[in-house]
């Protein structure tokens, strides 16, 4: 401002030169302004209508996947416990008193051992259902008992090792983690034709750490992306439904030494399970 | 020219006369307390003795500061933006009372005008800066209004004060218009953030039900 203070003709110019300035600098500034947030409001609208349109194709997955789900229900249920129980009703008609008594028995017997069938298939619709070991043992035993039943099988090598999991994880949590895992699972036997899956677990800085590591073909993080971003991939859609639901994270990813894919699930960590 | 810069100021409490919302709040207070006290001071400012104008010139500089500044302490909340207005404040009317009691005036308080000038540019970039981050358009917000009024006042004035002293009593004529206009623009921006305020209190208390509705029908 000291130096502004000058004498002579010039003086006259500076200021109407200067004021000149400022308004033209403020009209910029203004402009400037208000064109910028104009185009953040824009960019925030596009992001807002884009997670919009995520959550709804991931919602039309979640239906979808319940749709299918129960149709496979009925299925189950109309086409072998339906069949079956009416082959019992057959052996159990009222013409059986007028037969002799080893005929009588004979037809018992048999009525007997189809709706034992029955009651086992009933038995393991409700458990695919909801797996009471994961109830009433927690996740732990539930993995284990999918894995020694995948290895049963003897079409590939499943093994599961649990190294930290003294405190079960809420019940509703267990649930979410199982169903990815089942998913998961699911997945890798249907289109990786790998020979081996292992699962481990662990727990690092409050947090829950789950990784299947199988040697087939798989994908990573970026095919995860498309996929759920795309109309097909209902099951990965549903994964991540899941795994918003618990606040944890999935990743997609091959192994450094390229000669097997992992999945590493992570979560919070919860209170202790009462 | 003068005179209706003068009674310009009146428009803030006209406005808040006829726009319908009563309120006494920070906003509508300050506009009204400053457009009555300007009113005042440019309508007796010619008939004042002339060994005590540096005075009141020292006294008008300090009010317009402290009415912008409080305007945007209601609307920064940042701590550190604050803690900044009260040491810039403290130092501003120290540094005001060094330059008036040391006989430094002369024809006018450029220097601490300048200073206000700085000060009060550095608060509506803070505020430029917390506002374009929201959701709503920034012409939404009534302080945007109070802002270009403030940015407009003070570019078109800013020069004229600073040289005020060089200048000739004809170039003070001619160019004090421009200030004049300035000024007027920025009376008018008040006015109009004053309606946009007023507004957006009005469809607030609308909104607010009386009663919870079909509870109270016998």
């Amino acid at each position: 401002m000291f130096f502004l203070q000058t004498n002579g003709p010039s003086v006259s110019t500076v200021l109407l030169l200067g004021t000149a300035g400022m308004v033209v600098l403020v009209v910029s500034i203004i402009i400037f302004l208000i064109m910028h947030q104009r185009r953040v409001l824009r960019f925030q609208n596009r992001i807002a209508q884009m997670e919009q349109e995520q959550q709804k194709i991931l919602l039309n997955a979640s239906i979808k996947l319940q749709e299918e789900e129960r149709q496979r229900l009925a299925a189950d249920l109309h086409d072998d416990a339906g069949p079956l129980l009416a082959t019992a009703r057959l052996y159990l008609n009222e013409n059986l008193v007028n037969q002799d008594k080893a005929t009588q028995l004979q037809a018992i017997f048999q009525a007997r051992q189809i709706i034992d069938d029955t009651i086992q298939l009933v038995r393991n619709i409700s458990h695919s259902l909801m797996p009471p070991t994961l109830k009433n043992f927690g996740l732990e035993s539930a993995i284990n008992d999918l894995f020694q039943k995948i290895s049963g099988s003897g079409t590939i090598n499943a093994s599961s090792r649990f190294h930290e999991y003294k405190e079960r994880l809420k019940e509703e949590k267990e649930l979410v983690i199982f169903r990815v895992v089942q998913e998961l699972i699911n997945n890798i036997l249907k289109h990786s034709n790998s020979s081996f899956i292992h699962l481990t677990q662990n727990v690092h800085a409050d947090k829950f750490y789950l990784r299947i590591h199988h040697d087939g073909r798989g994908i990573i993080q970026s095919d995860f992306d498309k996929l759920n971003k795309s109309n097909v991939g209902l099951g990965l859609k549903n994964i991540s439904s899941r795994m918003r639901l618990v606040q944890g994270n999935i990743n997609f990813e091959k192994d450094i030494s390229q000669t097997y894919y992992k999945v590493t699930i992570e979560l919070p960590k919860d209170e202790p399970y009462q | 020219m003068y005179d209706i810069v003068t009674f310009s100021y009146l428009l803030f409490p006209l406005c808040l006369l006829f726009l319908g919302n009563k309120k006494t709040d920070a906003l509508s207070v300050t506009l009204t307390g400053y457009g009555i006290i300007c009113t005042c001071f440019l309508f007796f400012y010619k008939s004042i003795p002339r060994d005590l104008t540096s005075y009141f010139q020292t006294f008008y500089t300090f009010f317009e500061y402290i009415v912008f500044t409080s305007i945007f302490w209601t609307i920064l909340k940042t701590k550190r933006i604050r803690q900044f207005m009260v040491i810039a404040s403290v130092l501003f009317f120290a540094f005001q009372m060094f330059y008036v009691f040391g006989g430094h005036v002369k024809r006018l308080d450029s220097i601490p005008i300048g200073i206000e000038t700085i000060l009060i540019l550095i608060y509506i970039i803070s505020f430029f800066f917390t506002v374009s981050r929201g959701s709503e358009p920034i012409y939404n917000h009534y302080a945007f209004w109070i802002s270009v009024g403030i940015l407009i006042y003070l570019g078109g004035s800013f020069f004229f004060f600073i040289l005020f002293q060089n200048l000739s009593q004809a170039e003070i004529k001619a160019f004090g218009e421009l200030t004049y206009v300035a000024e007027i623009l920025k009376n008018i921006l008040f006015a109009v953030a004053l309606f946009i305020y007023s507004r957006k209190s009005f469809e607030h208390q609308k909104k607010k039900p009386d009663s919870v509705p079909f509870l109270d029908m016998i």
